[in-house]
């Protein structure tokens, strides 16, 4: 494996070294308002077909051209374009900050790319928001979240109405990756799925690699999500915040070096159970009932050659019934980052990372009650190179390593109960890879990006291996001591991309890529649940493999204003985790006993169009597609549907600009019913009606549509303070979609199907605010 | 243990929505009938009931179809007797057996054997009853929970099911099954409280428990899990109950040595 690496940089290495005298032009492109990195920004050469550079998650870029007199262009949508006159004779550093466009008219953005990135980039199958593009979609009580509104487009799926699992293109909820500045977040939900744990205003930008991910991703089958928060105002001191119906947000960022180094803090709360602290009642003014985020960013620039950063976010969600009930779960992260540059053409990242997810559960008095706890920590540091070899090759290259440490769950009961509490024992892996990634311009037309992902995970001690006989009792067990490997694996994930221009309006994109992941979690509830257990791959469980095949063409109309896409994609799963019949998932040291292995297929047509100009923008997008599974243990062996097998699934966005300051919004989305398990007879036992189930997932709840409206009035909209209020109505027509659907028996004895739907129409109303 | 974080979201989801619960109709399809086994060996009674019938449809309210012309045959250690039918599907037999001896039933229905084998448990006698009394709070109006004292047997795994009676009536609710597995006090003396039972003072608790076999646990384990929620909460995906039959027929044939103990509760 490094003899391989070794051999394609020195490839590299002699191919640009073969050319006439060559400097570069390096550099960082931010926003001249508040100093802020701009991701993606293209830098071009005006007099060199395509030659140019997009900046990294850093702002930096680096272009390497032969010596002459050039035009330097940089581009970022939203932001007025600069050309800059360079007479290059030697390496030079260009930084640029770039002006806001007109702001009154464009604060409803729809893209942040180059007008014709869609077709000329060489991603495919990669989504992309910014905060500012989702200010005028309606969303459920007003809170504005990136990850519903990435739902909404194609491939992308909502695990349905409260619950912010989503699905990628048939894949289950943890085969996606969500990495929060580089830190996973286990579970990114709050409320029990109502709300994802992102408060936008603390967001910079979010990217969701459907396929063909690059090979510095890794480690879930389905999709990563790549979640940048932003660096904090290098400017001035300003703020953002917001007042809704159930939560408020604060935002406020400040430099304490100007231009070199800033700070950025941002806070959200619900309220909802401040009203209960009214009540008479001492059980229910003792009630606590709320979740907050705090995110927080500092970054301080030591010199052109070297930039620090850390981030981290702290969230929670509590439930407390008095001094009988508490629940509480959430997310820690924390990120370290040190930016280096080697030279103009290689810049390097060092990242240490840590993550936690936690939860605890309590349950009556010190004497007679008992707690449940359960976490997973992970420490995991990262090495990135970017190396911007010639104009026709960038190359990126690295490594990482993780520790992880699983607490599947901890029981303590009271001092007066006389149950022993069950010991579970922790777990623990290091899950490491190295990679390396190259885009290589071919010509004109032709653009590949190649990569190659080495990943390893090794299952570690101390801990006790079980083998299991059919029965699922133990067979054998061996003990490992701390660090002693348990269980080893490893593999080779290939990743190629490529793109073909027809012509400077469209082109095709093909890709292949394979992801392992080592990581699985064990669910045995409908929806996302605070309780899911993670466990790793070991002895027992395989590592989950995902091969994808994706082609696609792309093509814009009327000078760019609007894109058309559709793509076509494969995917074979290897090695899926199912539950034998009655599964104990909890507290359960050999839950590997409980676990069935089998295989998965997945495929679709996903169409979008968008239109990115004018006063009336959105988009459209219907995807056609399929998620089967098999295995030998379920179904009688025949294949069946997986849960999130929906073969249409339809959404629409429109935003119109009535005036500048008024905008109208609206969505709908439109999906096939959820594949369930319905009984198609019954018996009696026990004098008690039982279900007879004959197929597994034989059936599906009805389909889901629901419509959504909200207006934006601007308010005030000068420099010094904006503010805007927002009005919405989720689920306009009040469409009852299912959130469960049981069998009960009714007064008159006889089973009848009820429906449960959480939500009829929610109107709420917000006022935002930013200095 | 889920069933209290149920508890706990669904109280959550609660305050916070207006749910909205509707009738709807749904359409399911016709299996093709199918045998179901209900097999009892009481062993205290001295007595083998076996009930068969076949599935019908989900919604229809008929009464089930009772088979009466299968042949149902019970070994004991390998000597086979017939267990005669006495109408309305109904096969019973007296028949003695000691624990830790081998039975096997044979049921041949329509040329198709099922069959299932068990060994006869020990039994598990209650010690005794007794009782604690919670203050009423807002999320409860208080009262007083019963807990079963008795010694686990320890070595092998032990299973029991309890059964309620309440001032005379059979509590007989699908969520009234309740079964459970030694595993966390083997071997020691336990206190065992009946959690989601709360009593008045005054009244008659009557607690029949029955030492069960591993298959029995396994089956009114995964019962519970698909009539309490009837295929819309706990469960993913809802299967048929795991059975220790044979031969793709549904049902139990179990094995149980039953004790009880009875209270009035006190004044607290």
């Amino acid at each position: 494996m490094y003899r391989l690496l070794t051999l394609i940089l020195c490839t590299l290495l002699w191919a640009s070294s073969l050319s006439a005298q060559k400097y570069s032009i390096s550099g960082t492109v931010k926003d001249g308002s508040n100093g802020e990195d701009l991701i993606g920004a293209t830098v071009f050469i005006k007099e060199l077909t395509n030659t140019g550079a997009f900046t990294n998650e850093y702002g930096y870029y680096s272009i390497t051209i032969p010596e002459g007199d050039y035009t330097v262009v940089f581009r970022y949508v939203g932001f007025e374009v600069v050309e800059k006159s360079v007479s290059l004779t030697s390496d030079q550093t260009l930084n640029m900050e770039l002006a806001l466009e007109n702001t009154a008219i464009d604060t409803v953005q729809i893209t942040a790319k180059l007008d014709n990135e869609n077709v000329t980039s060489n991603e495919m199958s990669v989504l992309k928001l910014n905060p500012k593009e989702i200010e005028a979609i309606p969303v459920l009580f007003g809170e504005r979240d990136i990850l519903k509104t990435m739902q909404l487009l194609p491939g992308v799926q909502s695990a349905g109405d409260g619950n912010s699992g989503f699905y990628v293109r048939g894949g289950a909820t943890d085969q996606n990756l969500i990495l929060l500045d580089e830190a996973p977040v286990y579970n990114a939900s709050h409320l029990l799925g109502f709300f994802s744990v992102f408060n936008s205003d603390a967001i910079k930008d979010v990217t969701l690699y459907k396929g063909g991910g690059p090979a510095q991703y890794g480690g879930r089958a389905s999709s990563v999500m790549d979640v940048r928060m932003k660096d904090g105002n290098l400017k001035k001191f300003s703020g953002k915040g917001g007042i809704g119906i159930i939560s408020s947000r604060l935002t406020l960022e400040t430099p304490f070096v100007k231009d070199k180094g800033s700070v950025m803090v941002s806070g959200r709360r619900t309220y909802g159970d401040l009203f209960l602290k009214l009540s008479r009642d001492t059980t229910l003014n003792q009630t606590q009932l709320y979740f907050y985020d705090l995110n927080a960013k500092a970054n301080y620039k030591i010199n052109d050659n070297n930039r620090i950063y850390l981030s981290g976010y702290f969230g929670r969600d509590v439930f407390k019934f008095g001094d009988q009930f508490g629940f509480d779960w959430g997310n820690s992260t924390a990120t370290l980052r040190w930016n280096h540059l080697f030279n103009e053409k290689l810049f390097s990242n060092t990242s240490l990372i840590y993550s936690n997810y936690n939860y605890s559960f309590n349950i009556g008095d010190d004497q007679n009650g008992f707690g449940l706890s359960s976490q997973i920590e992970d420490w995991n540091l990262k090495q990135d190179f970017t190396w911007f070899a010639s104009s026709d090759h960038q190359v990126r290259f690295g490594g990482q390593l993780i520790h992880h440490n699983f607490v599947p769950g901890q029981l303590e009961v009271g001092s007066e109960v006389t149950i022993t509490p069950p010991v579970i024992d922790s777990r623990y892996a290091l899950e490491g890879a190295l990679y390396v990634q190259d885009e290589w311009k071919v010509n004109n037309r032709l653009n590949i990006g190649a990569g190659l992902r080495w990943s390893l995970f090794n299952n570690i001690g101390d801990g006790v291996a079980y083998t299991f006989d059919e029965e699922g009792e133990i067979a054998s067990e061996t003990r490992y001591d701390r660090w002693e490997s348990i269980a080893f694996n490893q593999g080779l994930e290939p990743r190629i991309s490529t793109r073909y221009l027809l012509d400077d309006k469209s082109s095709l994109k093909g890709s292949y890529n394979r992801n392992f992941q080592y990581l699985h979690l064990l669910s045995n509830s409908v929806s996302t649940s605070p309780t899911d257990v993670y466990v790793p791959t070991s002895n027992i469980v395989k590592p989950q493999i995902a091969d994808q095949v994706a082609v696609g063409y792309f093509r814009n109309f009327k000078e760019n204003m609007f894109e058309f896409s559709v793509e076509g994609y494969y995917k074979w799963l290897q090695n899926q985790i199912d539950y034998k019949n009655g599964a104990d998932l909890i507290l359960n040291n050999t839950v590997e006993s409980e676990l069935v292995f089998g295989e998965g297929r997945a495929y679709g047509l996903e169409f979008l169009v968008r239109k990115t100009k004018g006063k009336l923008t959105g988009w459209a997008s219907y995807t056609l597609s399929r998620s089967l599974r098999t295995f030998d243990a379920i179904n009688g062996g025949e294949e069946f549907r997986a849960r999130q097998d929906r073969p249409h699934d339809v959404s629409l966005t429109l935003i119109y600009e009535v005036t500048p300051r008024i905008t109208v919004s609206g969505n709908f989305v439109y999906y096939s019913g959820e594949a369930v398990t319905f009984p198609s007879g019954s018996y009696e036992i026990d004098g008690i009606t039982v279900p007879y189930y004959t197929e597994r997932n034989g059936y599906r709840v009805p389909d889901y549509h629901r419509m959504d409206v909200g207006v934006t009035f601007r308010l005030n909209d000068n420099p010094k303070w904006k503010s805007m209020l927002n009005v919405s109505c989720f689920n306009v027509y009040g469409r009852q979609n299912p959130f469960t659907i049981s069998f009960q028996e009714n007064d008159m004895g006889n089973t009848e199907a009820v429906r449960l739907a959480l939500f009829r129409q929610v109107p709420s109303i917000s006022y935002d605010f930013e200095f | 243990m889920k069933k209290y974080i149920q508890f706990v979201l669904l109280i959550g989801l609660g305050m916070f929505l207006s749910r909205c619960e509707e009738v709807i109709e749904v359409d399911l399809n016709e299996a093709n009938p199918q045998l179901v086994i209900e097999a009892n060996l009481n062993v205290g009674l001295d007595e083998l009931v076996v009930n068969l019938s076949r599935t019908g449809s989900y919604f229809d309210n008929d009464q089930p179809v009772r088979v009466n012309d299968a042949v149902v045959t019970l070994s004991v250690n390998g000597n086979a007797i017939p267990v005669p039918n006495e109408g309305n599907g109904i096969y019973r037999l007296p028949v003695t057996v000691m624990p830790s001896q081998r039975v096997r039933l044979d049921v041949v229905d329509g040329g198709e054997t099922h069959f299932a084998e068990e060994i006869v448990p020990t039994p598990v006698p209650i010690d005794s009853l007794s009782t604690e009394f919670f203050e009423p709070n807002s999320f409860f109006d208080g009262g007083t929970l019963v807990s079963i004292n008795f010694q686990e047997p320890g070595g092998e795994k032990n299973f029991i099911r309890v059964k309620i009676i309440r001032n005379g009536e059979l509590l007989d609710a699908p969520d009234d099954i309740i079964v459970e597995e030694d595993i966390l006090s083997d071997g020691q003396y336990v206190n065992y409280p009946m959690f989601g039972y709360f009593y008045d003072v005054g009244e008659d608790v009557q607690v029949i428990m029955e030492s069960i076999p591993g298959a029995a646990f396994e089956y009114y384990s995964t019962l519970v899990d698909i009539t309490v929620s009837q295929g819309g909460g706990s469960t993913a995906a809802p299967a048929n109950p795991n059975t220790n039959i044979q031969g793709g027929a549904l049902g139990l044939f179990n094995v149980f040595i039953a004790d009880t103990a009875s209270i009035i509760i006190p004044t607290p």
